[in-house]
C-alpha cells in the first residue's frame, strides 16, 4: 500500500470498543499496532448528491403548538404569512458507495416531499430574512424512531438550527429542565414545533442589524448525551439563509439570483453548491461503526461529501460559489482545491458561520475548517488551468483530541486524502459577480474602540480536564439544571475562552448570538484566520491547545436558557457545555 | 477484491481470537471478576448483557474524587428506588486490585451504605485495565493515564439490549443521572436473544 493511499484511507483509533448500526456486528478493526484502514473503495465513482430543497406550505398546522402559534399571523396582512415545513426523522437506508451495501442510518425527510428519499442529508432550507415576527418558518420535526430497535443514537430528540438566532423553545434546549417549564427533548412518536422567525438580529429589543444573520446554518440533534452518536448517525441537514429582495442599488444583497443586478450575484442554483464534509467507519456489511466510549472524539476512515464516499461532481468552466460545513464529529480539517498534479489552486473566501464577510479578502490556498465551522469560496473553474480538480485534507490528525501541530502552525502534509473531485466541462455564460479583493460583500463595521471601553460585564470560561471530565472555570460542566451566566438582552459582554490544555482542541460554539472576534492570544487575529471582527462573524471559535480568545457578545430579542459548548461533539457529549440564561430587560414580563 | 478479502479474513482471525468479538454491541470483555463477596462473575455475560447499567471505576484509598462519586452515586441509586438491582445495574469496579480485595471491597460498600444492585468488583489487574481501556476511563497522557485518581470523574451508562451507551461525569447532578438511566432504561430494545447473530 503506497503513503497515498493510506492517507486515503486514513486510520482510526487502535484497541476502541466498536458499535455498528446493526448493533452487534464482530468488531471491524483490529486492535493493536498499526493504523487499521478502511475498506478499500474506489474513489470517485458517485455522483456528489445536492439534497432537495425543503417545500414550504402556507397551511397553519391545525394543531400548532401555542408557543410557535406565537409566530404566526394567518390573516398574512403583518407583512407576509409564516412558511410551513414538517421533516420527521427516521430510519432509512441509503448507498453511501457504490460498492457498498445499503447503510441503516437516521436521517431527517421532508414530509412534503417523496415518501422515500435515497440522501443521507436532510432536506435543504432555503429562506430569507423576515419583514415581521409572523413571517418566518415554522418547522415541525416529528419523530419517527423506533426505540425498540438496537442503536447506538439515542432516540430521543432535540433539534438545534446552529447558526440561527430564534426563541430559546425554539433552539434544541439539549434535555427537559423544570425552570422554567418546557419540555423540547421529543419522545419517540412526538413532534415539536419550531418557531424560527429569521427576524435581523435586535429586531425585537434593539435596533435591526440588516448585516447580522444571512448565513448558511445547518440543523442537527442535539440531544443531551448522544449528540455525537445521532449526528453520526445520520441527522443533519442545511438551512440557507438569503437576504430579502428589495429594491436595493447595484451590488446590494445575497440574494441568491446571480442574474437580478440589485443583489450581489453571487454565484446562485446550480452553481451554488453546499458541500457538507464528514467522516465515518463502515464494516463490510455497509454498516456505520462507532465507539460511544471514546471521549477524545472519533475519527473515520472513510471520507464524505453531502453523503457520498469521494465523491465526484461535473462541473462547468465558470465560477461556483462552494459552501463547506464541517459536519464531523471531531476531525479539524485543512481543505485545499488541488489539481491532478498536487498543486494547491486559489479560492476567494467570501463567508464563515456568521454570513458574507465585510469585504473580500486576498484569495488563499487553504482554510482550516474545525467541526461546526462553515467557509464558503468562489471557485473560478474558468480561471484554472485543467479539467480535474480535488478538495483534498492535508491536515494530520491521527487523535481526536486534535491534529498535530498548533492552530498557528497545523502540520499540513504535502499529499492528503482526495474528499471529492470536481470533473470541468464546457464553458457557459457567467453573469456572477466577479470579486476582487477589497470589494464590498456584506460591510459592517467592527466593534469600536468606544464600544469595547463600555463593556461593564465580562466573563472567563476556563475549559480543563478533570479526573477524565470536563470542567468548565474548575467546576463541573454540563450541570443544564442551572445558568453559568446569566447576560442581560441588549447588554455587551466580553468572554475570554481560554483552553489551557496542553494537547487538547475545542471549537467553542455560543448559540443565540454570533461571536465577534476580538483578539487571539492576546493581539488581533490574523486576516487569514477568517475570524478578525471587522472581517468576519463566527458561531464557533476554535481554540487550539494552550489558546485564549476575546469575543464581543450583545445578546439581543429572546431571553431565556441557551447553551454554549464544545463542538468535539465527543467533548460535549461528555459535558463539556454549559447553560446560560438570557435575562429579559428591567420592566418587561419575565418568562 | 484481493484487499476486501484479506480485510475480511482478518475480521474473521479478530473474531476467533477473543471470547469478547463474540458479544454483541459493544464488545465488551467477558473476563472473570470477583464481587465484594467474593463470588466469581463474567463481565459481559453476567453482568451486562442485556440490561441497563452504570460502570464506575474507584479504589477504596482513594481520598479525593472516589467518594464524592460515590456519595453522588449513591443519591442516583436512590433517586432510581426500587429499579436498581432490577431495571439498571451499578458496578463500581476497582482501580487498585492488589490492595482491594472482595474482603476490603465488602466492607466499604457497607460503611457506604451500597444497597443491593450496586456491586463492587476485582479481579486480575491486566482484565481490570483490558475493562478500563475498552470503556474509555483513560486519558490520551500517558503520565495523566498512570494517575489511579484520574479514573474516577466518569460513569459509563448503557444499555446492552439497545446498543446504547454514553458516559458522563460521576459527580454529574444525580437528578440528571437518574434522568439518563431513567430514559435508557425505558427505550427498550427487543430482547438480546433476538438480535445475536
Amino acid at each position: 500500500m503506497t503513503r497515498r493511499e493510506i492517507l486515503k484511507y486514513g486510520s482510526i483509533a487502535t484497541g476502541a470498543v466498536l458499535v455498528s448500526t446493526k448493533g452487534r456486528l464482530p468488531r471491524a478493526f483490529a486492535s493493536g499496532g498499526g493504523a487499521p484502514q478502511g475498506l478499500p473503495l474506489t474513489p470517485f465513482v458517485d455522483p456528489l448528491p445536492r439534497p432537495p430543497t425543503a417545500i414550504a406550505t402556507l397551511t397553519q398546522f391545525a394543531d400548532l403548538s401555542a408557543a410557535a402559534k406565537v409566530y404566526v399571523d394567518p390573516s398574512g396582512r403583518n407583512l407576509g404569512q409564516a412558511r410551513f415545513y414538517s421533516v420527521i426523522a427516521e430510519e432509512r437506508t441509503v448507498k453511501f458507495h457504490r460498492d457498498l451495501p445499503p447503510t441503516s442510518i437516521w436521517g431527517y425527510r421532508d414530509q412534503n416531499g417523496p415518501a422515500v428519499t435515497p440522501f443521507a442529508l436532510g432536506p435543504t432550507f432555503q429562506e430569507r430574512i423576515s419583514a415581521s415576527q409572523t413571517s418566518g418558518a415554522i418547522v415541525r420535526v416529528t419523530n419517527g424512531l423506533n426505540p425498540n430497535v438496537p442503536s447506538f443514537g439515542s432516540p430521543h430528540l432535540s433539534t438545534h438550527l446552529h447558526g440561527g438566532h430564534q426563541p430559546f423553545f425554539s433552539d434544541g434546549f439539549p434535555t427537559d429542565i423544570a425552570s422554567p417549564v418546557f419540555n423540547p427533548v421529543i419522545d419517540p412518536g412526538k413532534f415539536y414545533d419550531y418557531a424560527y422567525p429569521l427576524l435581523d438580529p435586535g429586531f425585537i429589543s434593539d435596533v435591526a442589524d440588516a448585516s447580522d444573520r444571512p448565513a448558511t446554518q445547518w440543523y442537527h440533534d442535539h440531544v443531551i448525551d448522544f449528540t455525537g452518536a445521532n449526528v453520526y448517525r445520520g441527522l443533519v441537514g442545511l438551512f440557507q439563509v438569503f437576504d430579502p429582495v428589495v429594491n436595493g442599488v447595484a451590488g446590494g444583497p445575497d440574494i441568491g439570483d446571480e442574474n437580478n443586478p440589485t443583489g450581489l450575484r453571487l454565484p446562485s442554483g446550480e452553481f451554488d453548491i453546499p458541500l457538507v464534509v464528514q467522516d465515518k467507519v463502515f464494516a463490510p456489511d455497509g454498516s456505520l461503526v462507532f465507539d460511544p466510549f471514546n471521549h477524545d472524539g472519533f475519527l473515520g476512515n472513510q471520507f464524505l461529501m453531502n453523503g457520498k464516499v469521494q465523491p465526484f461532481a461535473e462541473v462547468s468552466r465558470r465560477r461556483y460559489r462552494l459552501r463547506f460545513l464541517n459536519g464531523s464529529g471531531a476531525r479539524i480539517y485543512s481543505l485545499f482545491l488541488t489539481n491532478a498534479k498536487g498543486q494547491p489552486q486559489p479560492m476567494s473566501i467570501i463567508a464563515t458561520e456568521g454570513g458574507l464577510l465585510s469585504h473580500a479578502q486576498q484569495p488563499v490556498t487553504s482554510f482550516m475548517m474545525a467541526p461546526a465551522e462553515r467557509y464558503e469560496v468562489i471557485v473560478d473553474f474558468s480561471k484554472l488551468d485543467g479539467n480535474e480538480f480535488f478538495i483534498e485534507n492535508r491536515l494530520s490528525q491521527d487523535e481526536g483530541r486534535g491534529p498535530n501541530g498548533s492552530f498557528e502552525n497545523p502540520d499540513i502534509l504535502p499529499v492528503g486524502t482526495q474528499i471529492m473531485k470536481f470533473i470541468v466541462g464546457p464553458a457557459v455564460p457567467d453573469p456572477s459577480f466577479d470579486i476582487q479583493p477589497g470589494d464590498a460583500l456584506r460591510p459592517f463595521a467592527a466593534i469600536t474602540a468606544a464600544q469595547i471601553a463600555a463593556v461593564k460585564t465580562f466573563r472567563e470560561f476556563v475549559f480543563e480536564r478533570s479526573h477524565g471530565a470536563w470542567v468548565i472555570n474548575g467546576t463541573l460542566a454540563g450541570n443544564l439544571s442551572s445558568p453559568m451566566a446569566a447576560p442581560t438582552l441588549n447588554q455587551p459582554e466580553i468572554w475570554t475562552l481560554k483552553n489551557s490544555s496542553g494537547g487538547w482542541w475545542h471549537p467553542i460554539h455560543i448559540h443565540s448570538e454570533f461571536q465577534r472576534v476580538l483578539s487571539r492570544n492576546g493581539v488581533s487575529p490574523s486576516p487569514v484566520v477568517f475570524e478578525r471582527d471587522g472581517i468576519a462573524r463566527k458561531d464557533t471559535t476554535l481554540l487550539g491547545p494552550n489558546s485564549e480568545v476575546k469575543v464581543y457578545l450583545r445578546f439581543r430579542d429572546y431571553a431565556g436558557p441557551f447553551v454554549f459548548h464544545c463542538h468535539n461533539i465527543a467533548h460535549e457529549d461528555m459535558a463539556m457545555m454549559a447553560r446560560f440564561d438570557i435575562m429579559p430587560l428591567a420592566g418587561t414580563p419575565s418568562l | 477484491m484481493r484487499n476486501l478479502s484479506v480485510l475480511l479474513t482478518a475480521i474473521a482471525l479478530l473474531a476467533s481470537e477473543s471470547g469478547a468479538a463474540e458479544h454483541g454491541g459493544p464488545m465488551m470483555p467477558n473476563v472473570t471478576l470477583r464481587t465484594q463477596d467474593n463470588q466469581p462473575v463474567r463481565f459481559y455475560d453476567d453482568l451486562i448483557k442485556g440490561k441497563t447499567v452504570v460502570i464506575s471505576f474507584m479504589f477504596t484509598s482513594c481520598k479525593a474524587i472516589c467518594p464524592m462519586a460515590n456519595v453522588n452515586l449513591l443519591k442516583v441509586q436512590k433517586a432510581l428506588g426500587d429499579h436498581v438491582g432490577r431495571d439498571v445495574f451499578f458496578y463500581s469496579l476497582t482501580l487498585d486490585p492488589k490492595n482491594d480485595t472482595p474482603e476490603v471491597l465488602h466492607e466499604y460498600a457497607r460503611k457506604l451504605g451500597a444497597k443491593p444492585g450496586w456491586t463492587f468488583l476485582t479481579g486480575k489487574a491486566e482484565d481490570l485495565e483490558l475493562i478500563r481501556r475498552k470503556m474509555g476511563f483513560t486519558d490520551p497522557d500517558p503520565k495523566v493515564d498512570a494517575d489511579k485518581t484520574q479514573h474516577g470523574g466518569l460513569i459509563a451508562y448503557g444499555n446492552d439490549a439497545a446498543g446504547r451507551w454514553s458516559m458522563m461525569p460521576s459527580t454529574a447532578d444525580p437528578n440528571r443521572i437518574a434522568e439518563a438511566v431513567r430514559r435508557l432504561m425505558g427505550s427498550g430494545g427487543v430482547p438480546t436473544a433476538a438480535v445475536r447473530r
